[in-house]
């Protein structure tokens, strides 16, 4: 699944419109629409309120190997072009002085820069020189490193000013954002095949689970078996049979003594 | 038992999702204006450059996956300021020397290798170069005034491999070569064979070539060049007067390991004759099985559940783990047995 994740809704109608994303009703704190079928989650986090929605969501849903958070939104750049999406390969948080380095191992095509994420917005002439400028990015990082490794969190900022200079309609604020978020479709869709992906098999999933119980033994003991079992079914050696062999001689379910000489017959299969 | 129902998991994360390797290089705001930092960006014309205050920043990440970061590598350039050698690991052989050391100018390894310890030691698959190699020569020398010593630069990456890159096989061999009372040993798995037209011939400079069987490589060594390759470059190396030691270390156990490490000898003998040497022309031959310290090992667990190389039910002793007794002497007399057929005894190094 990939969870953006913007701060207004002007910033995430037109996903919502082009996902054909349905709102999830049972969310109270965060306007959240998803679709299963496209694998893609929204939320509009609100301003100032982004690590309590990653965190809030991530903890609904927790995130697998393949999945991938993505920050989308607008932010300001002096000495940038209007309307262009960066890909934020640094981000400073300037209330707290840190700094994070997303991953970028996926293949994109946007520019790249740094940000700083500012607790308030910066007036038209503050904002410094070649570096974006946005609210929540550091936030994001910050709560979502909890539940993402380096490589799944992705931020794209679309830069729509170069600083605060009046009031800007909303209408006229989601209208550039609609230009600009047709620019990123083709990106998060690649992202929804990779979240699409196996994962991987997670621990614990291999043995049958009737002969972990059967065998009874020290927890070193079932350590040991559940390691030979692992290695036996990665190399393809057909143990089930071996253990009903033991079940049809009545040598199992186990006591630890029994099960200590079921143990070194096993390892003796192993070369 | 029966082999059969294996089921392989398919690794099916596409390659072509990910960026080439280098495609993003960290540097160390203090290392911005060094001479080589310019000269290996120079080489990395289309990398996104970022500074960074100190190298930890990336490497030391919380939440890093050092699996997938192997697949889209980055570089980051640093400065070492201290510890420039470490006393050699009692998992590792000193070929009889005196004062063995080891040196991390470069940490981790552009190849793939699943068992590899540098997964379990390090928290990031990213690989760092620290650029201030003239400070090890430094600290290097003053030592050097009151001893000699043994030295492996190539633990911790495998130097040879980036040697375009970085440069640091050749750097490392100059100073050798003014400085006899240092012992060298680079170790590799690559088969750079133009390695041999630019670095300086020098005695005590050795070029440990890694041996593993094909069937393994393909398996286990992703991204390192052939059996077949790595031998014509020893070889190579040998016929020009390099001294070049072989290292069947680690072996590894795999299903019919003893006909794939037959085959792998075969094709080493059918290599010397045709280049007409023999295996009393290398320096030395070292022998050993696949060791790891306990806690790598649980790493490399967690992180690749389904490398059959590290999930092996591993015996432990004393804090490192190993293969059973009995396979562990199978697996070492055979290849020593093998290999003094065709060489003097003494030229076998197995600790």
């Amino acid at each position: 699944m990939v969870t953006v994740y913007c701060a207004l809704y002007q910033e995430a109608q037109e996903l919502i419109r082009i996902y054909h994303l349905k709102k999830e009703t049972d969310r109270r704190h965060f306007q959240t629409f998803s679709s299963e079928e496209a694998k893609i989650r929204l939320v509009v986090t609100g301003v100032g309120t982004a690590a309590t929605a990653v965190a809030e969501t991530s903890t609904l849903y927790p995130p697998g190997k393949t999945d991938v958070l993505v920050n989308f939104g607008s932010c300001g750049g002096s000495g940038f072009s209007l309307e262009e999406v960066y890909l934020c390969n640094k981000i400073v948080d300037a209330a707290g002085g840190r700094t994070y380095y997303p991953d970028i191992l996926y293949r994109h095509p946007f520019p790249e820069a740094e940000i700083t994420s500012f607790p308030r917005p910066q007036a038209f002439g503050q904002l410094p020189k070649g570096v974006l400028c946005d609210m929540e990015a550091a936030a994001v990082y910050q709560s979502g490193s909890y539940y993402y490794s380096t490589h799944q969190m992705i931020f794209l900022k679309a830069v729509t000013d170069h600083g605060v200079t009046g009031k800007v309609s909303s209408l006229e604020f989601g209208e550039q954002m609609k230009t600009m978020t047709a620019r990123v479709t083709g990106f998060l869709d690649r992202l929804r095949e990779i979240s699409a992906l196996d994962g991987g098999r997670k621990p614990g999933q291999l043995s049958p689970a009737w002969i972990l119980e059967e065998f009874h033994g020290s927890k070193t003991m079932c350590e040991e078996l559940r390691q030979l079992l692992r290695y036996f079914e990665l190399t393809g050696t057909d143990y089930e049979t071996v253990f009903h062999e033991y079940r049809r001689s009545g040598r199992l379910p186990c006591d630890k003594r029994e099960g200590k000489k079921i143990l070194e017959e096993l390892k003796s299969r192993l070369f | 038992m029966t082999s059969g129902k294996g089921k392989r998991y398919l690794k099916n994360l596409n390659h072509d999702y990910f960026n080439p390797a280098f495609t993003h290089v960290y540097v160390e705001e203090r290392v911005r204006k060094h001479w080589r930092t310019k000269e290996i960006l120079k080489r990395l014309p289309h990398a996104t450059v970022v500074t960074i205050s100190h190298y930890k920043d990336i490497f030391n990440r919380k939440g890093q996956s050092h699996i997938i970061q192997q697949k889209s590598q980055s570089l980051i350039l640093g400065m070492k300021e201290d510890n420039f050698f470490y006393e050699g690991s009692p998992l590792c052989q000193s070929f009889g020397n005196d004062n063995f050391y080891y040196s991390s100018c470069v940490m981790n390894c552009m190849y793939d290798c699943s068992y590899c310890y540098l997964k379990g030691m390090y928290p990031s698959g990213h690989m760092v170069v620290f650029v201030n190699l003239e400070d090890y020569f430094h600290a290097l020398s003053q030592f050097l005034m009151e001893k000699s010593m043994y030295l492996c630069v190539s633990y911790d990456a495998d130097l040879t491999a980036v040697e375009p890159l970085v440069g640091y096989t050749k750097a490392w061999t100059e100073f050798a070569a003014k400085n006899k009372k240092l012992k060298l040993e680079i170790r590799t798995k690559s088969a750079r064979m133009e390695m041999w037209e630019s670095l300086p011939c020098t005695e005590n400079v050795i070029y440990a070539f890694t041996l593993s069987p094909q069937k393994l490589i393909e398996q286990c060594e992703r991204k390192t060049p052939s059996e077949q390759a790595r031998i014509q470059c020893a070889v190579s190396g040998v016929k020009k007067g390099f001294s070049v030691r072989l290292c069947f270390d680690p072996i590894l156990y795999l299903p019919g390991w003893r006909e794939e490490y037959h085959a792998l000898l075969r094709n080493l003998d059918d290599t010397l004759k045709k280049a007409d040497i023999c295996m009393n022309d290398f320096t030395d031959v070292s022998v050993g099985t696949f060791r790891i310290a306990k806690d790598y090992l649980k790493k490399l667990r967690r992180l690749q559940q389904e490398e059959a190389a590290v999930q092996f039910p591993f015996v432990t002793v004393g804090g490192t783990c190993q293969y059973p007794p009995g396979l562990l002497e199978q697996m070492e007399d055979f290849l020593i047995g093998e290999l003094e057929k065709r060489m003097d005894r003494e030229k076998i190094y197995h600790e």
